[in-house]
């Protein structure tokens, strides 16, 4: 609660700094905001476990619509580093503005509440908080066509997605007469138990999974993702596959492993089916396309498939899996975003051929590179493998046949992955990019790259910490 | 343990060393083999697993679990031994050396996390690790269309190793409670005989990939060709092995239900590969060539022996897998002599070599022999042992894979006259160097040595196959 309040009053701030002060001090401010906020959502965890919620909190929200648990608590803190990760690694020059800046931040407040709701309404009013600023930071390069026309895009089928949503949750309410995760679970549980199913709900739960699926763009509801991806800003681009990806799925986690788990059988093939055909199609599409940038919007749908596995997962394998899983994705994806937006300086397009000769000229970023694209792909000892070996092993004794599936996109994966390898290391052509990396991007480099080895070589660090009942 | 890690470190030294690289990337190789050294001269043949480390890993299931026993330790010597060797081949490649170095001492680590694994996700880690360095090093300074290649060999052992980690963690959710990755327990699961035919499809998929068995060595022959010498003796000499190996340490124990249904298909696979490569390999021209089709069939045969699973077979098979890492290493070390010296290995333009090196052309000659498996070379033993083995199995394919001994002799001798006798079409052979020389001793000495006392190599594997005969049997329990 306090780190949400943090950012939130902080965002406000930003904003007025943003009419006077030069941009500089406000992206110090945030960075700082960040790291408070991270330290308020340990503290709150321990609280959480400890039971000494502090009173102000539990006044404020009077009718316990936020639950900090350590479940929410972790995927915060991911999605809070993620989006240090992305400001420290996306502000060159300081060509981000405040407004831009507080627009984000709200955003990943929206993304904060979507984590920790534990009513119907909060879920609702965070996943608006988190797409809202969306829709104007997609559209942020004004002059650029592309970039206007995946704004509309995004508008039109974010505000379709979010009608569906809604209407989920007034089937819900109708079948279970509320809106609270616990007293629907307890309805729900009555339904499991007797074995009957109710129609209404069931129908809500449709309209609901239709709603999430959207979000997380898995098929059929994906259609969105790579256009929007490749017209964006890279900033937001890279925005959108973190910080909105990982609190995408700590909703949809939250939403139906705890409201609906009782009945699962009504909707879990519906999901994995909707799991393998993303991972397919995402895999496929995204062989054949020649701009990195859509290649990498491609496989951030095929990524989308694996984590809905968390999900068909039992809960505590699920959320150890999709936790690590989450980090793993967005500290390689923000790499190589970086890399994406800094060769194409000075280029019109995001081709692969932009990365020609990067392996002679640049020893660091390369080594960045192969990890980070290792973690994609999922090799041994990379975070990716760590989450990756979490979500099969999680879903192979109820679906061996989506286990094989989910292993021939990974194996289909690595054509487009070790494309880039090919224009990097092995192209003779060489334009001689030289990349000079500031002090600052280095830090948040090394520690994406940490984070990436580290959990990587020993998930334990992550998997053993004792935050959740077993 | 010890094995693991030094290398790497080295490897991680010499990517950094600059000029230094070399001579470091060799130190902490040798290293290694000292270490190996030590650990041979105190190891009790009949043990068990000696030399345990095991401390919890990913998770309290997934455990870093290393053990030495009779069949690791042959393998383990050939890598070793075959590591530094390699490394002093490629010391005058001109540019990118400390990446080169340091790539080929990694991937010694690597290896030796493959043999010395006792738990199943330690296993598949180290074996997709030791992928990574190779495909650099074809993909770097290959020849040809090496992206492609390169990335055809990647996909094809990617998919295999993926098909081995599903049946893995099947397996692991086959065990009591979830609860372990240990060679133990997952050799202790039963399964229904339709769960055994799909999950050991799914082992075998990877390792006839690496072997690699019949339909499946659609990589084998470009890669070989296009990688660098360095890459070439890796991959035949020591990769190849880790798809033997897999099939004797985790095929054949964790899936004895389906050893009836799939043996058959191993063994017809393995005998059609060996006359098959076999008759390409003699009208072949690139020398690299013929000998990656001769590789294909030695592993065929290599292969098909161990899968009968009898005690011939499996000894047969290890001393064969130690003789033809040798050898493949000692050919392609000589190609990649010959061809420094003339800029090319083509059979039509060479020639008339012997007249110009006489200590060449003797070298050549031992190792081509062994390679044919002429009696007193160490590629002898072995195949009479897997002929044995084979031709018990059914005469029909004894006599099949008994053909090989008269191909290969065919091949291999034609590949020796077209180099080395005739008209000198070189026009110099300057003398071997130092680091040339020091290689070959090294291959020249294990191949006479081994063809006269097979019995030591034997001797050391003997009681661990006893073991393993057992488990696969499905009477034993894992000695440990």
């Amino acid at each position: 609660m306090t780190s949400l309040l943090i950012l939130f009053l902080g965002a406000i701030l930003v904003l007025y700094f943003g009419i006077r002060k030069p941009e500089k001090k406000s992206m110090g401010i945030t960075v700082l905001l960040l790291i408070a906020s991270i330290l308020f959502l340990v503290k709150e965890g321990f609280d959480y476990i400890h039971k000494n919620i502090p009173a102000w909190q539990t006044k404020l929200v009077p009718v316990n619509m936020l639950i900090w648990d350590p479940i929410a608590v972790a995927f915060s803190i991911i999605i809070v580093f993620s989006f240090l990760l992305v400001i420290g690694l996306f502000s060159r020059n300081n060509n981000i503005g405040a407004d831009l800046l507080g627009l984000m931040l709200f955003s990943v407040c929206g993304g904060m509440l979507m984590t920790s709701f534990s009513n119907l309404i909060m879920l609702f009013l965070g996943i608006e908080c988190l797409s809202i600023p969306l829709y104007v930071l997609a559209g942020s390069k004004k002059s650029d066509l592309a970039s206007n026309e995946s704004a509309v895009k995004y508008f039109l089928m974010g505000a379709f997605s979010t009608a569906i949503f809604l209407m989920g949750c007034a089937f819900i309410y109708g079948g279970t007469g509320s809106l609270e995760l616990e007293s629907i679970s307890r309805s729900l549980a009555m339904f499991g138990h007797m074995g009957v199913k109710s129609n209404l709900i069931f129908a809500g739960i449709m309209l609901l999974m239709a709603g999430m699926l959207f979000k997380v763009s898995a098929f059929p509801f994906h259609f969105w993702s790579p256009d929007v991806y490749e017209g964006s800003p890279n900033r937001t681009t890279v925005f959108m596959a973190t910080v909105v990806k990982i609190a995408a799925f700590a909703a949809f986690f939250r939403l139906f492993n705890y409201a609906f788990l009782y009945v699962n059988s009504w909707w879990s093939m519906t999901m994995a089916i909707s799991a393998a055909a993303t991972i397919l199609f995402g895999n496929i599409a995204a062989i054949r396309q020649t701009s990195f940038k859509r290649t990498l919007a491609y496989s951030s749908v095929a990524h989308a498939g694996y984590m809905l596995m968390a999900i068909l997962a039992a809960p505590v394998d699920g959320f150890w899996a999709l936790l690590v899983y989450l980090l793993a994705y967005a500290c390689s994806a923000v790499v190589i975003f970086y890399l994406l937006d800094r060769t194409a300086e000075g280029k019109s397009d995001f081709a692969f051929e932009n990365f020609n000769g990067l392996g002679k000229t640049n020893k660091w970023s390369s080594l960045l590179l192969v990890v980070s694209i290792f973690s994609m792909a999922g090799i041994p000892l990379t975070a990716g493998f760590a989450g990756k070996y979490g979500l099969f092993s999680g879903i192979v004794s109820n679906y061996p046949w989506l286990l094989t599936i989910a292993l021939v996109g990974s194996a289909i994966s690595i054509a487009y992955y070790f494309r880039v390898f090919k224009n990097a290391f092995f192209s003779s052509g060489d334009n001689g990019i030289k990349l000079e990396i500031g002090i600052a991007e280095v830090i948040f480099l090394a520690l994406a790259l940490a984070v990436t080895l580290l959990v990587g070589c020993w998930p334990a660090v992550i998997t053993s910490l004792q935050i959740i009942p077993a | 343990m010890e094995l693991i890690l030094t290398p790497i470190i080295a490897a991680f030294i010499a990517a950094w060393a600059g000029k230094w690289s070399r001579w470091i990337a060799l130190f902490g190789s040798m290293i290694t083999g000292f270490i190996l050294l030590y650990f041979f001269q105190n190891f009790n043949p009949a043990g068990g697993v000696q030399w345990q480390w095991d401390k919890a890993w990913f998770s309290s299931a997934i455990h870093f679990h290393t053990g030495i026993d009779g069949i690791s330790m042959i393998l383990l010597l050939l890598t070793n031994i075959l590591a530094p060797v390699i490394l002093l081949s490629a010391f005058n490649k001109k540019d990118d050396i400390p990446l080169l170095f340091a790539l080929i001492v990694g991937m010694q680590g690597a290896l030796n996390g493959v043999f010395v694994a006792r738990d199943g996700l330690m296993f598949y880690i180290f074996w997709e690790l030791a992928l990574i360095p190779i495909y650099f090093i074809a993909g770097l300074w290959g020849e040809g269309n090496r992206f492609k290649t390169t990335l055809r060999f990647f996909i094809y052992t990617f998919i295999g190793s993926l098909a081995m980690l599903a049946s893995l963690i099947y397996l692991f959710s086959k065990t009591p409670g979830n609860a372990s990755f240990s060679y133990e327990a997952l050799v202790a699961v039963k399964l229904e005989t339709v769960e055994a035919l799909w999950v050991g499809l799914g082992l075998l998929l990877a390792f006839a990939v690496k072997i690699p068995l019949m339909p499946l060595h659609g990589w084998q022959p470009s890669t070989y060709t296009e990688a660098p010498a360095a890459g070439t003796m890796l991959l035949s000499g020591i990769m190849l092995k880790m798809g033997l190996y897999g099939l004797l340490r985790w095929f054949m124990p964790l899936v004895p239900e389906a050893l009836s249904t799939l043996v058959p298909f191993i063994v017809a696979l393995g005998v059609i590969g060996i006359v098959y490569a076999a008759l390409i390999a003699i009208r072949q021209n690139d020398m690299k060539r013929i000998v990656a089709y001769s590789s294909l069939s030695h592993v065929g045969l290599i292969a098909a022996g161990i899968a009968v699973a009898g005690e011939t077979g499996i000894q047969g098979g290890l001393l064969q897998m130690f003789s033809h890492g040798v050898n493949a290493v000692g050919l392609f070390l000589a190609i990649d002599i010959i061809e420094r010296r003339n800029q090319t290995r083509m059979l039509d333009t060479l020639g008339g070599m012997a007249g110009q090196s006489r200590a060449f052309a003797v070298i050549f000659l031992v190792i081509v022999l062994g390679a044919t498996a002429v009696p007193f070379t160490n590629g002898f033993p072995g195949e009479l042992l897997l002929l044995k083995s084979v031709f018990g199995y059914h005469p029909f394919w004894g006599i099949a894979a008994g053909i090989t001994v008269i191909l290969c002799a065919v091949y291999m001798l034609r590949m020796y006259q077209f180099s080395m006798f005739g008209e000198p079409k070189g026009t110099s052979f300057p003398a071997l160097q130092w680091h040339e020389w020091a290689a070959l001793s090294v291959i020249v000495l294990m191949i006479l040595f081994f063809g006269l006392f097979p019995q030591k190599m034997l001797d050391i594997s003997a009681p661990a196959v006893k073991d393993l005969l057992l488990l696969i049997q499905n009477t034993g329990e894992v000695v440990s």
